[in-house]
């Protein structure tokens, strides 16, 4: 049975170019960049190279900007919270954030404030999912030290105005602003000179799992996380994983190409799916607005459980993911939806279609198909 | 710990069994030498007992382990065998008392079961205690000893012994025919499995799936939950009821309160001619009286009356909390708390009967053509070998 994958913002299948790439490095440049003999050199070469290519590919100067390589998107993002709140707390203790953040951001402010003593403002979304400049401005202040926001929201799509709320942040000079750009890096063009730090995953856009990074003003500096050997300007120490560092480049070269040729047909593809699932109104209800990112779209069943639908489609080979667990047990609610809509039911059974750059037309209307025919055949269930 | 070389095995019921007692000792030979570890020395049998010889190599604490798990074992006793010899007796048991560090008090009991040994019990129990007393500073207890050295003497050797340890006790597995066990994945069906395991019943299991509404981790979680309760059984068959048809058509005819008890008996239908299909001789369940609608005496007798196979429920006296003590015993109840939905919970009636009608019942069910549909679950029933 042929999978469609429709699960893209959960992870991404590695491109065949970065696996290759992978498989050279692994076997020939393993060594430590850090050791003094030809072997580490080579490699330390080539993960700077890496760091330059990557500032490139997203026109940035890397004497403005530096790379720090990390595990990821949620590594990236613990450590610029946590390194610049306990770098810069001696500035002033507020810290800013919504309330539809990825968990890897709202754990870290959570925790902030409940273990070390910060104050934070949660800004709330719309009915769109987008947190207002207004909100932003209302609670920016002179104690604000860090504004934490991301560009797309993971699980509806909603596209924040980041690159406006600059212009309110910029009236603070204390205060630095971080993006999380996981669902943006290759999906939506960005500005990147306007931000003081941004995190993704390479996972999230055909590259390898465990490897991502956070890019930052060269002025900045953290506290670290991670102590030790002092890699990656004493912010980030353990020996490098060069391999995953060096194709880290590939990865956004290619993503920036993708986005670059390919967007056009994955909108027209979005809005078909989201046009086409506005018409089925008795089983569905819309969470993510029709101009989000069209690499996401999120609704919900209304009087069916979104497991059972979520399960006769793996069934039938299209994965999708769901806020929905399949248990009355654990009963997950969405929080992003719940925070949109304050409405438990719908947050409980909300569905999200991610799109890749490999999924094609065809399968949306296979999808469609399924779809109406699945809806057609399970019960109502409260 | 004793040095011990031969465990004896005691059967406890099957010694009533008359003619049949010498099946269940050869089953019970049977299982003890398939699912001890290989590393006995050797095994054989008597008329009254088992004996198993190790040696320095064997794991003996895997080895205790392994038998307390074999059904139809009454208890065993970690011996040192050794000549059936007055002075060897006396020397041997002296060196295994002396070893003993944390005691002061003991107590010697002989019990001489081969008349023919020369020297009465009560002689044997003294001159024991008389050498260890010369020549150590320990005192006899006959009431609260700290250590009560045992010594049986036979025909062939003597056995000395220190602790009998109990077994699972029942009977040997797969000696008392077999019977259909429901399974679905809670809590309460592996308990009552294992119970009838332990006596003896060989089980083949019946699951009901209702895939998309049940997901394809119960399955697993089913699996995973006959892996721990079946240790010792050699063959594991599940099979697997694609219910969802059967369902969605009961949801659909009847009245939201006799869903449940409209569901159990379509569900006892197809037991009963799985049942017989597999030559199988009871239907089992880990129902227990009165711990939810459909298992009130009410509902099981209307749910009892759709097939004449006897209808077996070990967990019928017992409290929740019982069942709950037993299954973190055996190891089930952290896959069985797994948090996946059974067809049972899929669809929770608001007010189910506790008191269902039968008249009603059949009124409702005279509305479809339940037994096509019952014997289409039938026919499609997925088979799979777990060993």
């Amino acid at each position: 049975m042929k999978i469609i994958n429709f699960d893209n913002a959960a992870t991404t299948l590695i491109d065949e170019t970065i696996e290759k790439e992978y498989q050279a490095l692994l076997n020939e440049h393993f060594y430590n960049p850090s050791s003094p003999h030809r072997g580490g050199y080579e490699v330390k070469r080539k993960i700077d190279a890496s760091r330059d290519a990557i500032l490139k590919n997203l026109n940035l100067s890397k004497n403005d900007y530096k790379v720090v390589f990390t595990s990821g998107a949620t590594e990236a993002n613990n450590l610029a919270i946590l390194g610049v709140a306990r770098r810069y707390k001696n500035r002033g203790k507020h810290l800013i954030t919504t309330s539809i953040e990825h968990p890897s951001v709202l754990r870290v402010f959570y925790y902030l404030r409940d273990e070390e003593g910060f104050r934070l403002s949660i800004l709330e979304p719309d009915q769109n999912g987008i947190v207002s400049l207004e909100k932003l401005m209302a609670a920016i202040d002179d104690e604000t030290i860090l504004v934490s926001i991301m560009a797309t929201n993971n699980e509806v799509g909603s596209l924040n105005d980041v690159e406006g709320m600059v212009q309110i942040i910029r009236k603070y000079p204390k205060c630095f602003f971080h993006v999380d750009v996981a669902q943006a890096i290759a999906h939506r063009k960005l500005n990147y000179n306007l931000f003081d730090l941004f995190s993704f995953s390479a996972h999230k856009i055909n590259g390898l799992k465990g490897s991502g990074a956070l890019i930052m003003k060269s002025k900045i500096s953290l506290a670290p996380m991670i102590f030790g050997g002092e890699q990656e300007f004493g912010m980030r120490s353990g020996t490098e994983d060069a391999e995953k560092d060096i194709v880290l480049s590939s990865t956004i070269r290619l993503a920036i190409d993708k986005l670059n040729s390919k967007y056009a047909v994955i909108k027209t593809m979005h809005d078909h799916l989201y046009d086409s699932l506005v018409k089925l109104e008795d089983d569905i209800i819309m969470n993510s607005p029709r101009d989000g990112s069209p690499f996401i779209v999120n609704f919900s069943l209304k009087n069916k459980r979104a497991s059972v639908l979520v399960e006769a489609l793996s069934n039938a080979g299209i994965y999708v993911s769901t806020s929905s667990a399949c248990s009355a047990k654990l009963a997950k609610e969405s929080y992003v939806i719940k925070a949109m809509f304050a409405d438990e039911r719908r947050a409980k059974n909300s569905i999200r279609i991610s799109l890749g750059y490999d999924n094609t037309m065809d399968e949306i209307d296979t999808f469609l198909n399924t779809l109406e025919k699945i809806l057609k055949e399970i019960m109502q269930n409260d | 710990m004793i040095n011990f070389d031969t465990i004896i095995i005691r059967f406890g019921e099957l010694s009533t069994k008359g003619k049949n007692k010498k099946n269940f000792i050869d089953k019970l030979f049977h299982n003890i030498k398939s699912n001890v570890s290989d590393q006995l020395l050797s095994i054989s049998k008597t008329h009254d007992h088992i004996y198993i010889g190790v040696n320095d190599d064997t794991d003996k604490l895997k080895l205790i382990e392994e038998l307390k798990n074999i059904s139809g074992i009454y208890s065993f006793s970690l011996t040192k065998k050794v000549k059936c010899d007055k002075d060897v007796i006396i020397d041997e048991s002296y060196k295994i008392l002396n070893e003993e560090e944390k005691l002061s008090t003991f107590k010697i009991k002989t019990h001489r079961i081969d008349k023919t040994f020369p020297i009465h019990s009560d002689d044997m129990n003294r001159l024991v205690a008389t050498k260890i007393l010369k020549n150590t500073h320990y005192k006899v207890d006959v009431h609260h000893p700290d250590y009560l050295l045992c010594i049986e003497i036979r025909a062939d050797f003597a056995y000395i012994f220190v602790e009998t340890i109990l077994g699972l006790g029942g009977y040997p597995a797969q000696s008392m025919g077999g019977a259909m066990m429901l399974i679905s994945g809670g809590i309460d069906s592996p308990v009552a499995a294992s119970l009838l395991l332990k006596r003896g019943v060989y089980l083949e299991y019946l699951h009901f799936a209702s895939p998309p509404y049940t997901n394809a981790a119960v399955i697993d979680k089913v699996k995973d939950l006959l892996n721990i309760v079946t240790t010792t059984q050699h063959k594991v068959i599940l099979h697997i009821v694609p219910f969802t048809k059967l369902q969605e058509e009961i949801y659909k005819h009847v009245d939201e309160s006799y869903a449940i008890t409209i569901m159990r008996r379509m569900m006892m239908r197809i037991a009963c001619q799985m049942t017989r299909k597999r030559h199988l001789l009871a239907i089992a369940t880990g129902e227990s009286i009165g711990q939810v609608a459909s298992q009130t005496l009410e509902s099981m007798m209307v749910i009892s009356k759709v097939c004449d196979e006897n209808i077996i429920r070990p967990l019928a006296t017992y409290d929740k909390n019982e069942v709950i003590k037993i299954a973190k015993d055996i190891g089930t109840y952290d896959i069985s708390i797994r948090p996946y939905e059974d067809c049972c919970t899929i669809f929770t009636p608001r007010q189910p009967k506790t008191k269902p009608h039968l008249d009603k019942v059949i009124e409702f069910e005279s509305k479809f053509n339940f037994q096509a549909l019952v014997d289409e679950c039938v026919e499609k029933v997925e088979t799979i070998k777990i060993k």
